[in-house]
């Protein structure tokens, strides 16, 4: 692992705020001007005409809007075309949908750099969306206006075609596209002022083909001539291939060749079942080397050593929290958290063709920008002559940002100069997966007379999760940017994002992190940072107010002078939750409250425990991500996410001498429908900037439960899973 | 339930027991008594022999004293909370036979036989000392049969699979039985003729 | 070669008689709607319908198939007017959608037995993994489409 310094950008504006967000400058301006032709899959059966790189329209009128966020369920791609199709007068059905290859115009302009995730596709684009419809409409409305020999004032849009101010002759986008597009982009377009019912739930355009098995996946991607590859690589991390025999596998039913990769194969064949059954008949040989770390000891070696003996970099110093212990009633906790899988229920695939100086790929990936310069990494080949066509995620989570298995099939196509699809087997998803890491946190509160914090100090373990993920671009020359690279401390905040910036009036607050390296791989998984942090922090605040003898939402309350929003949605829980009637019988409640991805969320779970199985009957979670783009979209999210907030409690991924242990969903086992409480989302009325929702809904969910669980057995929940509690959940 | 029309191995020997001891002198009689009381007790233990079989997990988890299945050799619950269903063969929608099929999958590692599905909870064994389950073998309101149906009861592909019960999802191989089928099926047959006498405990 | 019967047409596959029946359809036969998600039958992305019985495909080998009916998700309805995926559409069920080809099936499978299920009878019944957490809308979408096949 290298650890470099961040390249000097002399040209752009860089600053980094609290959350190492990377401004690029300009970038606004830039989407609007740079031309979309080629950016998308062109049908040639259509002419095409492109205004900025984000509106397509065909000779026949038909609307192409350009999508930069992939889709991976969270509903983005429905938003943001909505955004634009909303500036053309035109419903959302009556625009197609496509999926931008890389090309500069499509950054995330937060971090100039193409990507999809860390919840903040609305926060980056919408706006720029609204931006880019109305400057289309501009353009169409100049060259209706210049072909009538009119003034563009009182020529109106409408069902997909212009008017005349006379109200009686109409022109269809089709017939001045062409012109349109040769238009300059206008530079500060006009903002519809009456956009279609703001805050309406959108039937999403997604939904039809995934309810009819049409839908295409990564995992679906068919080419005439295609081969299948499956790849084996080691069970234990940091093994290599020692010995395989490949004259023996070459001779399989329909084995076309066989490829050595650094620490594994690849079997390539007409089916996939044939390559997967062949290289499961292999009898590969690993070599005895390899990763020792083991879960079973890290926690009581490993970590707990480090978090006595540092370094530790301090990423939040605010009055002086260790004077303010002293002689002040103190409490201290100690907390972890396991590694986890993102086990999209896709497992990772990939289609590739490399031939005759060109390099086609088929992806479903959320890291656009990483893919396609491993591809070129890879191939040698210049940027241009690369394509990356992305299809629907089965899943993201965060795992799709990377490109790990882009590169793996492109050694495959090159070496078989026909079109490969690659895929994975579940059990290979899992052993070569980025986890999410397993951390250590020793928490220390202190509380005055009145029983108020005056004191946070909190102090983290935990590996890295931007090895892979930190743009590329931003650190030097680095020659395989699917390797691990640290960036510097100070930019390295999502082991401690949610404590850094929590919402409490605490006077003095400590917060340092001693940045592990180990030798598992590492990376964000849905909810980031924030998902582990609010669970110590919130399960703490818990132990405060127990301390302190005081009600948990009341606690809260007091420590809540001056951040509205967090208050807000604290106090409509509450009330949703009916947190001040008494719990049903042989059920109690707890509560968390979480400040993260440009939104607060509190949540209430109501729980019952019994035989050691744990009950959640009920979770209510009251929502501000800043004004509500679509209330329906959001709730799924929300719901979602509550989900993947609980069975964050019940899976982990363990390792014994560096294999990990859980391979198939029969060890690492996601929440079932059974065990899913009644869910109910409440939003706070908000004019702020909109947030994101797909890694919120999870946040407070841990929390909130083992707080519940306290509430009615007086159990302190420190460590996930809940298993090491003797719990499961019924 | 087939009849079978000739008389139960019990029965001949209940009944040729009584007629010894009507015709025979007292020393035949005690001889006599001596030999029964042999066979009784090697049919006693042929059952022993034959209840660690069927106390094995292969059998106990689907002969299961619950409303759901239980699995590998720790019994746990089935995973996905399967449920017994109405007619022992999984819940409306989620039969067995949804992963289930009619022998072992290696690609999947799920085991499968003919008919897979859960013993009625009237032949459920959870708790059932070896004595204990022998006569619930026996007890007609348990579900037991006559001596003479064993034999096909266990030809059924089902029990079968106890003895090769196959890999599971990683390879690992399932126990089966310490006592082979073969074995088994010689002792079962042995146990019949001595009449199906079971242990005390 | 196997004949098979799928989605009410007669086809002809060459395969080994132990290939999962999911791999048959999906390569073989091109119905990429059916999905890979585990190969062990514990996450149900796979689930078709044989004889109208919801079945794990992965753990299905297509030599079972002979002379049995199969529909996949694409055979469900010509035109998603299947009540199961009238309701999908209505409630707004999928997220990333993977899964829902299986669960469509497994919904389908279950109303075909138990038209009016209880809460109890979908938790029993519905055991397929959805990662990003669908499961409360399945849960109306289910009722929604009870009441739609009625």
């Amino acid at each position: 692992m290298n650890t470099v310094k961040l390249r000097d950008r002399s040209n752009a504006a860089v600053r980094f705020t609290r959350r190492a967000v990377l401004r690029g400058g300009a970038l606004v301006l830039s989407a609007a001007i740079i031309p979309g032709e080629g950016h998308a899959a062109p049908n040639p059966a259509k002419e095409t005409a492109s205004l900025t790189a984000w509106v397509r329209i065909g000779r026949d009128g038909s609307v192409t809007v350009i999508a930069s966020q992939s889709e991976m369920g969270q509903g983005i791609s429905t938003t943001l075309a909505a955004a634009i199709a909303d500036e053309l007068y035109l419903p959302l059905e009556k625009v197609a949908i496509a999926f931008a290859p890389f090309a500069p115009a499509y950054r995330d302009p937060v971090y100039n750099w193409m990507f999809t995730g860390n919840s903040q596709g609305t926060s980056s684009f919408y706006q720029l969306m609204r931006q880019m419809g109305a400057a289309a409409r501009e353009m169409l409305v100049s060259a209706a206006a210049a072909r009538w020999g009119v003034s563009v004032d009182g020529v109106t849009l409408g069902n997909g075609r212009i008017a005349h101010p006379d109200g009686r002759r109409t022109l269809s986008f089709g017939a001045v596209a062409a012109d349109a597009a040769k238009l300059p982009v206008p530079t500060a377009p006009k903002l519809r002022d009456d956009p279609p019912s703001p805050g309406g739930a959108l039937r999403r355009w997604d939904i039809p083909a995934k309810v009819d098995g049409s839908a295409e996946f990564g995992i679906d991607v068919r080419l005439p001539g295609m081969l299948l590859a499956a790849v084996r690589r080691a069970p234990r991390l940091g093994s290599k291939l020692e010995k395989h025999d490949a004259d023996s596998l070459k001779s399989r039913p329909g084995v076309v060749t066989v490829l050595e990769i650094s620490d594994g194969l690849i079997v390539v064949a007409r089916t996939y079942w044939q390559a997967k059954r062949a290289l499961e008949d292999a009898n590969l040989v690993w070599s005895a080397a390899g990763s020792e770390f083991s879960s079973a000891t890290a926690f009581d070696q490993v970590y707990a050593q480090r978090l006595s003996s540092g370094p530790f970099f301090t990423h939040l110093e605010k009055g002086s929290a260790s004077s303010a212990m002293d002689g002040a009633t103190k409490l201290e906790a100690t907390y972890q958290l396991p590694f986890e899988a993102h086990a999209t229920m896709e497992p990772m695939n990939c289609t590739a063709h490399v031939a005759d100086g060109r390099c086609e790929i088929w992806a479903p990936t959320q890291g656009v920008e990483l893919a396609q310069a491993v591809a070129a990494q890879v191939t040698g080949l210049p940027p241009e002559r690369i394509i990356i066509r992305r299809t629907l995620l089965g899943g993201g989570f965060g795992r799709r940002l990377l490109a790990d298995f882009v590169k793996q099939t492109l050694v495959a196509a090159m070496a078989v100069k026909q079109p490969v699809k690659l895929i994975w087997s579940r059990e290979e998803d899992m052993t070569h997966d980025f986890y999410r890491p397993a951390v250590l946190h020793r928490i220390a509160g202190a509380l005055d007379s009145s029983g108020s914090a005056v004191a946070l100090s909190h102090r983290v373990v935990s590996p890295s999760q931007m090895l892979y993920i930190f743009p590329r671009s931003m650190l030097g020359d680095i020659k395989d940017w699917t390797e691990a690279v640290a960036p510097p401390e100070k930019f390295d905040t999502m082991a401690v994002e949610g404590i850094i910036e929590q919402p409490y009036d605490i006077a003095n607050q400590l917060v340092e992190q001693h940045r592990l390296e180990l030798d598992i791989p590492t990376s964000v998984w849905r909810t980031t940072g924030h998902g582990p942090n609010n669970f110590v922090l919130e399960c703490f605040v818990d132990e405060l107010a127990a301390a302190a003898k005081r009600d948990p939402v009341a606690y809260r309350r007091s420590m809540l002078r001056s951040d509205r929003r967090a208050l807000n949605v604290l106090d409509l829980v509450a009330v949703k939750s009916g947190w001040d009637r008494r719990s049903p019988s042989g059920a109690a409640r707890g509560v968390a409250l979480a400040k993260a991805f440009g939104g607060y969320v509190a949540a209430v779970a109501e729980v019952s425990v019994r035989n050691s199985r744990l009950s959640v009957r009920r979770l209510t979670m009251a929502v501000d991500c800043g004004r509500l783009l679509d209330p329906g979209i959001a709730a799924s999210n929300i719901q979602g996410g509550a989900v993947w907030g609980l069975s964050a409690m019940q899976t982990e991924i363990t390792f014994e001498r560096g294999r990990p242990m859980q391979l198939n969903f029969d060890a690492f086992e996601p929440l079932r429908l059974g065990q899913t409480p009644a869910i109910e989302v409440h939003f706070v009325a908000s004019d702020d900037k909109p947030g994101g929702t797909g890694e919120l809904g999870p946040v407070p969910v841990p929390a909130a439960v083992c707080n519940a669980v306290y509430a009615a057995t007086g159990q302190r929940i420190r460590a996930l899973p809940i298993s090491r509690a003797g719990l499961s959940f019924a | 339930m087939s009849k079978d029309k000739s008389v139960p191995a019990i029965r001949q020997l209940c009944v040729g027991m009584a007629v010894s001891i009507v015709i025979a002198t007292g020393a035949v009689v005690s001889v006599q008594n001596a030999a029964a009381q042999n066979r009784l007790e090697e049919g006693r233990e042929e059952f022993r022999q034959m209840a660690t079989v069927l106390q094995h997990p292969r059998c106990m988890n689907c002969h299961v004293r619950a409303d759901f299945p239980r699995q590998g050799d720790d019994r746990r619950r089935h995973s996905m909370n399967v449920t017994r269903g109405p007619a022992d063969r999984g819940a409306p929608g989620l039969h067995c036979s949804t992963c289930h099929q009619s022998s072992n999958q290696a690609a999947s590692g799920v085991p499968g036989a003919p008919d897979w599905h859960l013993a009625p909870l009237r032949m459920a064994w959870d708790g059932l000392s070896a004595g204990e389950l022998c006569r619930a073998l026996l007890d007609p309101a348990r579900g037991g049969m006559k001596p003479n149906q064993f034999i096909p009861h266990f030809q059924t592909g089902l029990v079968r699979w106890a003895f090769s019960p196959g890999a599971g999802p990683h390879g690992e191989m399932r126990n089966a039985p310490a006592v082979p089928y073969e074995r088994f099926m010689a002792l079962t047959r042995e146990w019949v003729e001595r009449g199906a006498p079971c242990p005390d405990q | 070669m196997i004949k098979l019967n799928v989605n009410g047409r007669a086809a002809t596959v060459d395969a080994d008689p132990d290939t999962p029946l999911l791999w048959v359809l999906r390569e073989h036969l091109g119905l990429t709607g059916t999905k890979y998600g585990c190969g062990i039958a514990a996450c149900g992305a796979c689930t078709v319908h044989v004889d109208g019985g919801a079945v794990r495909s992965c753990s299905f080998p297509v030599g079972e198939a002979k002379d049995r009916k199969i529909t996949t998700i694409e055979g469900l309805s010509h035109n998603r007017s299947h009540p199961v995926q009238k309701a999908w559409i209505a409630e707004q069920v999928p997220q990333c959608g993977y899964c829902q080809s299986g669960m469509i099936m497994a919904v389908a499978a279950l109303l075909a037995e138990k038209p009016r299920p209880t809460d109890a009878d979908i938790d029993a019944a519905i055991t397929n993994i959805c990662r990003c957490g669908t499961y409360q809308r399945i849960r109306k979408a289910i009722h929604v489409a009870a009441g739609f096949s009625q």
